[in-house]
């Protein structure tokens, strides 16, 4: 249950009673340092409070969670969490989908660019659980976010911030080894020099996970080997990126209706490139291109998932190429108390190539091309010294080939902030549209009408903050028409979904920290066919004493599906044994009752029709230990 | 006052900008301890630094490095201006800096992202400066 905003004085002085003894009294440079540090992590940088409601790790807050990829900040996020779906791929909003990606709605940004996968949608397919050596800090926004940042519609956005040379110069080598395994190596190197700087991190990880046993003598495997580059050069106006990511893995259940895969493989590569430049203080533009090659190879004794049950298909593999180019033209500028911002984005997704084998059809779709063309327009305005209004109108328009009908997608986002010393209230109402990505596209039979998914919203936020401490409580309300993730089979027309989180931290010194939040969500649609409850929380305490850091965090789950209580405890101890070398040992899931998703299963006849059976609980987060060595030069 | 950054809409080019506030106390705290005044006439070559001294009331920015009182340096091409700068005290904002010359007695520098202060004895000594007490643990000897 969320807990009112009065609480957390309780809190307050409840956690400075249980750990007193951690609070030191710091001395005035020691006080100066630690302020400036804080300052500097949360009072600028990217940091827009009107782009919706912020969830911030900052580099500070990563560091003490030693977490090394987006996998391990998602497992602690509110309402919507790191998860896996059947063919081990990240997908936060997977649920009981047999799709190979739903996640749509989540997209991530690194340094304000799109990474996308241009027929599948978002980036965060191949991004979700990437190695983070590079980044600074990351900021989530919940809700609709302005308008500025999204060429395609979104509900939450993962923006990562990379590490700059100016605070980051030479390099770092680090290393991993966990007990089952798994290791992962990094290396980076940044310099700053006058007029310009330029920074490049590279990863390689080698994930060994537990096998899913399945009542076969081949257990589910979803291990993978990933290598992954990110690079930059920037001066003062101009920045460009380069990245590179391939992944080589075992893809879980895949497309075996039973989940009983002979093979189950699927490969990425992905280059991303942008170019952004600041033409003049208002205007901005910026051009970014991915492509990204998929391979997928799948083999069953049964008929695969593939066009149903009685095809007989059991043996299948695919490549696909596809890409996607965005343009975009920003203005920004300031009229008295009125910010204004309005913008154009274009983006053009192409299926660039497409082989099969083992199925009758192995030709290219005719629809292989969609454009989007977006504008925007956003006025914030200033009326007192703390009150501000906000109004964001947008405009989609998506046009494909192959005879598949355009859409029209619009958005509305009214907002008010209030702010003084200490408290804060925002709140946005809005409006959004979405359409279904091309490749669900590609597979609805000929003929169909396009659902277009439109949802309005209201959001509310208010917060307290002061040297010491930061608590906030956050309601969110939402209903949705033509749910594009509501199975086709249901004659659900119209969902509401509620949320509400409370969180609160503490910090003691500047060694010392305390977070907790506790959040609830409710899904009802208007038949009571899957209404759906879920609550969950976190805490976690981090502690530095002399070269030594500690870091322990539960993080709980349950929901009405299976009414299990799950509680994934994680804890960390590093000794920094020198200015460059420190060693940490992590132990991830110790209880190993973290949270497990359903994989549900069914077995296909020969006549054409699939009986359920028992589903697998797939654990998203596997009990190790690791090693994790670092050496800076 | 403060929370009026809050509706400051901030794109990724000013990522490393300074924080005004935090950044004059650190700068304020290490003038007065180094050169027992309250009001201080400082030389930089760093653009976000200028901008920020330019916001302080203690501070007069000079444009002459052997007009100042100190010298806070972020380009090694500034290292040519001190011999020629008298009794002014010198602060670098890399450790690079600090470490490549001698006439530079400490650093307020970025590592690992986190603001670190360094002072080296052997230099505050050859000066006759004599820092408080609590600058003990950011002191070294020697480089």
């Amino acid at each position: 249950m969320p807990i009112p905003i009065k609480s957390t004085s309780f809190i307050s002085l409840l956690v400075s009673l249980l750990f007193s003894s951690a609070t030191l009294t710091a001395e005035s440079v020691d006080t100066l340092l630690n302020e400036f540090n804080q300052k500097n992590d949360t009072s600028q940088k990217t940091i827009d409070e009107n782009k919706g409601h912020l969830v911030l790790y900052t580099r500070d807050r990563i560091e003490k969670m030693r977490a090394r990829t987006l996998k391990d900040i998602l497992l602690t996020t509110p309402f919507i969490h790191y998860h896996e779906n059947r063919y081990a791929i990240p997908d936060p909003l997977a649920g009981y989908s047999l799709s190979p990606f739903v996640s749509n709605f989540v997209r991530v940004y690194i340094d304000g660019v799109e990474i996308t996968h241009g027929w599948f949608g978002s980036g965060v397919l191949l991004y979700g659980d990437i190695n983070l050596d590079f980044a600074d800090h990351i900021e989530l926004y919940y809700g609709t976010p302005s308008f500025e940042n999204s060429a395609e519609p979104s509900y939450l956005t993962i923006f990562i911030y990379s590490k700059d040379p100016s605070q980051d110069s030479g390099g770092k080598a680090s290393a991993l080894f966990s007990d089952n395994g798994h290791t992962a190596q990094t290396f980076s190197y940044g310099e700053a020099k006058e007029d310009f700087s330029y920074m490049f991190n590279i990863s390689h990880t080698n994930a060994k996970r537990d096998k899913i046993g399945n009542g076969t003598s081949t257990p589910l495997d979803r291990d993978y080997r990933r290598t992954q580059l990110f690079g930059y050069i920037k001066t003062e106006s101009q920045i460009a990126h380069l990245q590179l990511l391939s992944k080589n893995a075992k893809s879980l259940a895949g497309l075996s209706w039973d989940a009983t895969p002979e093979v189950s493989e699927i490969e990425f590569s992905n280059l991303h490139l942008d170019y952004a430049v600041q033409l003049t203080p208002q205007w901005h533009a910026q051009l970014a291109y991915d492509r990204t090659e998929s391979e997928i190879r799948q083999k069953d004794d049964l008929p695969l998932m593939l066009m149903g049950p009685s095809t007989g298909v059991t043996d299948f593999s695919a490549k696909i190429t596809t890409s996607a180019m965005t343009e975009e033209l920003t203005y920004k500028n300031q009229l008295g108390n009125h910010h204004f911002l309005a913008g154009i984005k274009a983006r053009q997704k192409e299926l660039l190539s497409f082989s099969i084998a083992g199925v009758p059809y192995s030709t290219m779709p005719a629809f292989n091309q969609e454009s989007i063309t977006s504008v925007f327009v956003q006025d914030q305005y200033r009326f007192s010294e703390h009150h501000l209004l906000s109004l964001g109108l947008s405009y989609n328009h998506l046009e494909r080939n192959g005879n598949i009908e355009d859409s029209d997608l619009g958005g509305l986002r009214v907002g008010y902030i209030y702010a003084n010393e200490n408290w804060s209230y925002k709140t946005y109402l809005y409006k959004i549209m979405f359409a279904k990505d091309p490749t669900a596209l590609t597979i609805l039979p000929p003929g169909s009408r396009l659902p277009i998914q439109t949802s309005w919203g209201l959001t509310q936020e208010l917060s307290y903050q002061d040297e010491k401490q930061h608590a906030r409580l956050l309601l969110m309300g939402m209903k949705e028409k033509n749910g594009l993730l509501t199975p086709p089979n249901l004659p659900i027309t119209e969902i509401q979904y509620f949320s509400a989180m409370a969180d609160y931290s503490y910090n003691f010194n500047s060694d010392d920290r305390f977070d907790l939040h506790l959040r609830y969500a409710q899904y009802q649609d208007d038949l009571d066919l899957q209404n759906y409850e879920d609550w969950g929380g976190y805490a976690a305490l981090s502690n530095r004493f002399g070269n030594w850091e500690l870091y322990n965090s539960l993080v709980w789950h349950k929901n009405t599906i299976d009414k299990t209580n799950y509680f994934d405890l994680s804890t960390a101890i590093t000794w920094n044994a020198s200015e460059n070398l420190s060693l940490t040992l992590k132990g991830e899931n110790l209880l190993n009752k973290g949270i497990k998703d359903k994989l549900y299963r069914f077995r296909p006849d020969a006549s054409g029709s699939i009986m359920p059976i028992a589903p697998l609980d797939i654990p998203v987060t596997d009990r190790r230990v690791t090693l994790q060595m670092e050496y800076t030069f | 006052m403060k929370k009026l950054l809050i509706f400051c809409i901030l794109s990724c080019w000013h990522l490393h900008a300074l924080e005004v506030r935090s950044t004059l106390k650190i700068y304020h705290e290490l003038f007065t301890s180094l050169l027992h005044t309250s009001h201080y006439r400082i030389y930089t070559d760093d653009k976000s630094l200028y901008t920020v001294f330019s916001k302080s009331s203690k501070i007069s920015l000079v444009q002459n490095p052997s007009s100042a009182d100190a010298l806070v340096i972020s380009k090694r091409s500034s290292l040519k201006h001190i011999p020629h700068t008298g009794n002014a005290i010198v602060l670098a904002t890399t450790y690079n800096l600090l470490h490549h010359s001698k006439y530079v007695i400490g650093a307020f520098y970025w590592r690992k992202g986190r603001a670190q202060i360094l002072f080296v004895k052997k230099r505050l000594l050859h000066l006759g400066i004599s820092l408080p007490g609590k600058y003990r643990k950011y002191t070294v000897d020697a480089l």
